[in-house]
């Protein structure tokens, strides 16, 4: 008989059963952490309507979807786990209480490029908490206590969550007079870790911005010192756009109760610059950072068990 | 390869409206993801965790005997107290049983033989320390891996 050669598409993980254990163990780890903050368990279909997948999308989400028609349907894979969640929540609105809490961790898909540790096939893990019209502030300062939890107990020390909020960039640049320009300044400054600040300056001179906001942006992102003091000097900087200042006092109260929960100061700081690409977001961000290599190797023990 | 291409580990927000594609509910939320695949993928490329576990069960059942009918009531006394157990099911020498056990790591091997069956016993092998001791079959409910 005719042999086929087995093979995997690239861009799909496919691990042997010790990699597989270990896969599952952190897998575990992360939602049993989402089980103690009682965050409720949700599945959705990894197909859906295109129509209803694709309700929002455009631009690069959607040249990344598989999309095919069966029979007469036209169906895509679900690129990611928060449009379905949007879909599930309004479809099953009457039968949810809120806020709602829910967990998810599957498998999306995404046909990028394939490159070294790129992957079209991978697994998130999520949580959401949503509210029926409105959500109390303090939520924003419970999930880094997840986070928190989730890598402690995947054993590590050395990460730090990295705050901000959308409200701060966005009133600032109302204040200069480049809403307009959001978007775009958002991405460059997004980059400031990568490309260094000449580099931003550059390209923010390149954009069109004068050179008197260019400053403005600059001091802004050049704010140091520890998380108290990062709030004073946002205060200090006298800008009177009423968005600026919201987005100071929700980022001041989320601290506040990030403390509430424990969190040790070395696990979390302000970060100014971070933006997270999307304009979706529209207060408290996040990122988290594992920091130190040697610190790292430390946890090599931890799944010896 | 440095840290900083590690990127973020797990990221988030706040969002005003979840669902205004299709509902005119308002829903706002807040929520985190983390990307696992990739998670895994770069703490293993750059050898942070270590896949040093080969196998799911505590102790490998390795039948001598013709009829499987004690071995199989074993397991099945293990596994209704939770030891993930796995029986041997493969007529092989001993031997290579061993070397199955010791290439998957699994930690205990319990043989039974004529000699055990006979004598009521099973003999439980520890396979880091090497150490052999013989058990009744009455007292195997006992046993903690």
């Amino acid at each position: 008989m005719q042999k086929t050669e087995p093979r995997t598409l690239s861009g799909f993980m496919e691990l042997l059963p010790n990699e597989q254990i270990l896969f599952n163990q952190i897998k575990e780890t992360i939602e049993n952490t989402y089980k103690k903050f009682g965050f409720l368990p949700l599945d959705t279909p990894v197909i859906e309507l295109s129509e209803v997948l694709l309700a929002k999308a455009g631009g690069e989400t959607e040249k990344q979807i598989y999309r095919f028609n069966k029979g007469e349907t036209d169906l895509s894979l679900r690129f990611d786990l928060t449009v379905p969640l949007s879909k599930y929540v309004a479809k099953n609105y009457g039968n949810l209480s809120f806020p709602f809490r829910r967990y998810q961790i599957g498998k999306v898909y995404r046909g990028e490029r394939t490159q070294k540790g790129r992957f079209r096939e991978f697994y998130q893990c999520d949580i959401d908490v949503i509210g029926d019209g409105e959500l109390d502030l303090i939520n924003d300062a419970e999930l880094p206590s997840v986070i928190y939890t989730i890598f402690k107990q995947l054993g590590f020390n050395d990460f730090t969550i990295c705050l901000n909020n959308r409200k701060i960039l966005n009133g600032l640049f109302e204040e200069l007079g480049q809403k307009e320009n959001a978007v775009e300044i958002l991405r460059i400054i997004d980059k400031i870790d990568k490309i260094g600040k000449e580099a931003v300056i550059e390209e923010l001179q390149k954009l069109g911005v004068e050179e008197t906001a260019i400053n403005k942006i600059v001091e802004f992102i050049e704010i140091e010192g520890n998380t108290d003091d990062k709030i004073q000097k946002l205060k200090d900087l006298k800008i009177e756009n009423e968005i600026f200042i919201k987005g100071v006092e929700e980022l001041e109260f989320v601290v506040k109760n990030i403390r509430l929960f424990e969190i040790p100061e070395n696990n979390f700081k302000v970060d100014l610059t971070i933006a997270r690409g999307l304009d979706y977001y529209t207060g408290t961000v996040y990122e988290t950072f594992l920091n130190d290599y040697r610190e790292l190797r430390k946890c090599l023990f931890r799944w010896k068990i | 390869m440095t840290i900083e291409s590690f990127g973020s580990v797990c990221s988030g927000g706040r969002y005003e409206n979840l669902a205004e594609y299709y509902t005119d509910k308002k829903l706002p939320g807040v929520g985190i993801s983390i990307g696992l695949t990739r998670l895994f993928y770069k703490l293993n490329e750059l050898n942070l965790i270590k896949a040093s576990k080969k196998s799911i069960a505590d102790v490998l059942i390795i039948p001598m005997v013709e009829d499987l009918s004690i071995p199989i009531k074993i397991a099945t006394k293990l596994r209704n107290n939770g030891v993930k157990t796995e029986i041997y099911l493969n007529n092989k020498k001993l031997k290579a049983k061993f070397k199955y056990a010791d290439k998957l790591e699994i930690p205990y091997v319990i043989i039974i033989g004529e000699n055990e069956i006979e004598s009521n016993k099973i003999k439980l092998k520890d396979m880091i320390t090497g150490e052999e001791r013989e058990i009744d079959f009455d007292r195997i409910e006992n046993l903690k891996f």
